[in-house]
């Protein structure tokens, strides 16, 4: 009993803190959202799910099993999602779990369309995956409800953040052993690297970009001179077929 | 048993809470397709007062115009931007809920696709970024350290300005390249109707005439006579 309040007060308290930007989508719909990313980069994506309680008029966090299903899908049609977590409060760490009834579905895209990650998670969780391939990443949300839940409303509460922003600093420091001054530099040279993959991918677009138009210009010209020869070749046949005609006729 | 339960999830839920007070409110970019007759909000609860940027820009689709409102906790509509391209608004936040709501409704097939961002005005320190809640006093070399941050910071603000524009560019070079592929295609399918059809049309005016004057036998010299004339 006393350890069920406990449990609702910081979930109240977990809710007013946890303050990401959030959006409104209906049981059954889905959300897609582009990352334009370079390669060799690291996406963290935390979610949160939500569904309207008409009798609380307000948004409760989802129990008994309503996840979100998360698609990630990369330009090179390969699969980069490697793992999803799942924030398991028992452990109070985030580890693997298996899906539950109501969670969310998250597909991500790789520029090329084909799907790197398709899996459906609980009603909270984070999804991580590098980039192999530069290029635009679709990460697509939608839950895992089923028909009969149908008309109601979902909160979902979305953090994605690319590069060097991915990066957990305390935990790095813990890990290498840096001190203060060491973690600075790190962090510095973290945002140069993100530069530099940033300037890199620039070239690659700058070059998509020039093929995009020479192949314009390219079809403009062989259009142009298409479009003569065959202005010139009617125009000959229908002349030539006219004369036949009117000859065959004696009309001329 | 049950103390240390609640005590586990007492302490796990501190650490969510410091890791949402430590990373939390640092800038979002998204970048989402908006179907036709569609509506979306963005809320983002603000605690502190601070000064925030928000940008927006339509990548993708038709005139890349879009319906944008902001509104303040108090409700009240504090930018308003009616089918517009791109725009940025700096704004003071007051502890609450704000809602960033782009609309579509006004486009009957168009999608749209946009990118927005909201984010602090101001760079966050080194410490900050590292989840260092109270930075200390900075030492020389923590001060050049800084200075360089902000530098690569306003990098990697402009590198992605730069893409953005690049991108909207990319579109519409592609649109183009497409437009004229179909074009082609279609004009020389209409060339070649319209010079066959021509030619038959032609050929239907006289054989229509022989066809119509041909059975009455004495119309057919009071017609042939004036054409042979002519």
């Amino acid at each position: 009993m006393f350890n069920k309040s406990v449990l609702g007060f910081l979930l109240t308290v977990c809710i007013t803190y946890t303050s990401a930007l959030y959006f409104h989508i209906g049981e059954t719909e889905r959300k897609c959202f582009i990352e334009e990313i370079p390669d060799e980069t690291m996406v963290v994506g935390k979610y949160k799910v939500e569904l309207f309680d008409r009798q609380q008029n307000m948004y409760v966090p989802t129990r008994g099993g309503l996840g979100m299903h998360v698609e990630i899908r990369d330009p090179d049609d390969s699969m980069i999602i490697s793992r999803v977590q799942v924030f398991d409060m028992n452990i109070g760490d985030f580890v693997h779990t298996a899906p539950g009834p109501l969670g969310m579905h998250v597909q991500i895209r790789d520029p090329k369309g084909s799907t790197i990650m398709s899996r459906t998670y609980a009603a909270e969780g984070r999804f991580t995956f590098t980039s192999h391939s530069a290029g635009e990443h679709v990460i697509c949300l939608h839950s895992n409800s089923s028909a009969w839940f149908g008309g109601g409303q979902l909160r979902v509460h979305l953090d994605i953040q690319v590069g060097e922003h991915a990066n957990d600093y305390q935990q790095i420091a813990a890990k290498d052993k840096l001190t203060e001054l060491q973690l600075r530099v790190r962090q510095l040279l973290d945002q140069v690297e993100q530069i530099t993959k940033e300037q890199n991918y620039q070239r690659y677009r700058e070059e998509r970009f020039r093929q995009t138009s020479e192949s314009t210009n390219q079809r403009v010209l062989w259009w142009s001179i298409g479009q003569t020869v065959i202005l010139l070749l009617t125009g000959f046949w229908q002349m030539k077929h006219l004369k036949s005609f009117f000859e065959a006729k004696k009309l001329v | 048993m049950a103390s240390s339960f609640c005590v586990s999830i007492f302490i796990s839920f501190m650490v969510l809470m410091l890791v949402n007070e430590t990373k939390g409110h640092e800038s979002v970019g998204l970048t989402f397709e908006l179907p036709n007759k569609e509506k979306i909000c963005f809320y983002e609860e603000f605690k502190l007062i601070k000064s925030y940027v928000f940008t927006y820009q339509v990548l993708k689709g038709g005139r890349h115009d879009i319906d944008v409102t902001v509104k303040s906790p108090t409700k009240k509509v504090i930018y308003q931007g009616v089918k517009a391209v791109k725009d940025k608004i700096v704004f003071e936040t007051s502890s609450g809920l704000y809602s960033f709501c782009f609309s579509n409704e006004f486009s009957n097939v168009i999608h749209k696709v946009i990118y927005f961002e909201i984010r602090p005005e101001d760079h966050r320190p080194l410490a900050i970024e590292a989840g260092v809640k109270r930075p200390t006093v900075n030492t020389k070399i923590e001060q050049t350290m800084e200075d360089l941050h902000r530098m690569t910071t306003e990098m990697i603000r402009y590198q992605r300005e730069y893409r953005l524009k690049e991108a909207k560019g990319r579109f519409l070079a592609e649109t183009i390249n497409e437009g004229v592929f179909w074009w082609s295609l279609g004009q020389s399918v209409i060339i070649f109707i319209v010079m066959t059809s021509q030619v038959f049309v032609l050929k239907c005016f006289f054989t229509d005439r022989r066809k119509s004057t041909a059975p009455p036998e004495g119309q057919e010299v009071v017609y042939a006579k004036p054409l042979q004339t002519t």
